[in-house]
């Protein structure tokens, strides 16, 4: 049985049926999306005065991850544009890079996510505070080894200073309270950080299968029915530059305001 | 060899031309989000406005050109006004939990 309108727009709605699907779905991530957004808004705008962190994510890195996204949205849709003329192998290059800017975007938010499950706020029981990065190596059943600072209050923990400077600390495991990583069990900020930045991950995955599939296995279409997977690969591209356009606004919510 | 006529030659090398131009823009505005993130204007909420709206027109620009959302059918107009619907419902509904009680017409004693 023929699949109809894979091509040719119905007329009705004046659109193949993929695309009509695909924006449909958008809909729904958008409102997927929304909801995390306000639980974001509802929570910080909630929180009383000196309780949300602030500068706890690199924005360097966040801005890196940001121009990644935006060099692959243009090499996906350069691709396409090389596929509506015929110019396979073009497409071919232009959509290697995009998967390749996709790689170095997940590479960047792993080393993140490292980051913070191996960031450990440690109070001692004489009411210091320790803030850094576990030494893995140089710690012990008996003790803890950090790469970081003494915070003066919790405050400073919440919004610590530029540019401190960090120091090998050694804490004795006797003298210890409370040690608490930066995971997404931390505070607020850390649950929606590694829910909202989670799901867009997982979008990415998505993205990057279902582009890499395209791309490769599955472009044998090309050769039987170029119009069609001209399409394929135009939804795809929609998909992935509503990818880019949620990350425009989880960048500056947690990594710059 | 490819026989694509030159007219749709030339249509392709305009579209490449203005994507990588709205990439540039793209990128000019994320580093003037990091600059109005950073810069004191005397109040955080003029921070927040302007950041999040140097944002919403790089979503603007990555949905009108990238996604084509400028030229599209009505059909796509139409889902897009509902869902901004929906979405602005959404929106509204949290910030009526932040309203006091007595605003929005209920008591808890």
């Amino acid at each position: 049985m023929e699949i109809p309108y894979t091509v040719e727009p119905r007329e009705d709605t004046g659109l193949y049926n993929a695309k009509l699907g695909v924006w449909l779905f958008l809909a729904s991530e958008v409102m997927l999306f929304g909801a995390l957004f306000s639980s974001y808004i509802l929570l910080r705008v909630g929180a009383d005065a000196g309780t949300w962190p602030r500068h706890w994510l690199d924005y360097k890195l966040g801005a890196v991850n940001t121009i990644i996204l935006i060099v692959s949205s243009v090499t996906n849709v350069v691709a396409w544009a090389n596929l509506k003329l015929g110019f396979f192998n073009k497409y071919r290059f232009y959509q290697a890079i995009t998967i390749v800017c996709a790689i170095a975007f997940l590479s960047i938010k792993s080393y993140e996510y490292y980051g913070k499950f191996h960031h450990f706020t440690i109070t001692l029981k004489d009411g210091r505070i320790a803030d850094g990065h576990i030494q893995k190596d140089e710690t012990t059943a008996d003790k803890v080894v950090i790469d970081g600072w003494w915070p003066p209050n919790e405050g400073a923990v919440m919004d610590p200073p530029p540019n401190i400077e960090e120091k090998k600390i050694e804490i004795e495991r006797a003298d210890i309270v409370d040690m608490q990583n930066y995971g997404p069990q931390r505070c607020n900020f850390s649950g929606l950080y590694f829910t909202l930045t989670g799901l867009h991950v997982l979008h990415i995955i998505g993205g990057i299968i279902v582009i890499f599939a395209i791309w490769g296995p599955l472009n044998g279409m090309w050769k039987t029915d170029p119009a069609r997977y001209t399409n394929r690969v135009e939804v795809a591209g929609l998909f992935w530059s509503f990818v880019d356009l949620v990350w425009l606004f989880i960048f500056p919510i947690f990594y710059l305001l | 060899m490819n026989n694509t006529p030159e007219k749709d030659l030339q249509d392709v090398k305009r579209h490449v031309r203005q994507h990588i131009m709205i990439a540039v823009a793209l990128a000019v505005g994320t580093i003037m989000t990091i600059w109005t993130s950073q810069t004191n204007f005397g109040s955080f909420g003029l921070n927040v406005a302007m950041t999040l709206g140097i944002a919403s027109v790089q979503g603007f620009m990555v949905a009108g050109f990238f996604m084509h959302l400028l030229s599209e059918k009505k059909m796509i107009y139409l889902f897009l006004v509902f869902t901004a619907i929906f979405f602005a419902v959404m929106m509204v509904i949290t910030f009526f939990a932040r309203m006091p009680s007595n605003v929005i017409g209920y008591h808890l004693h």
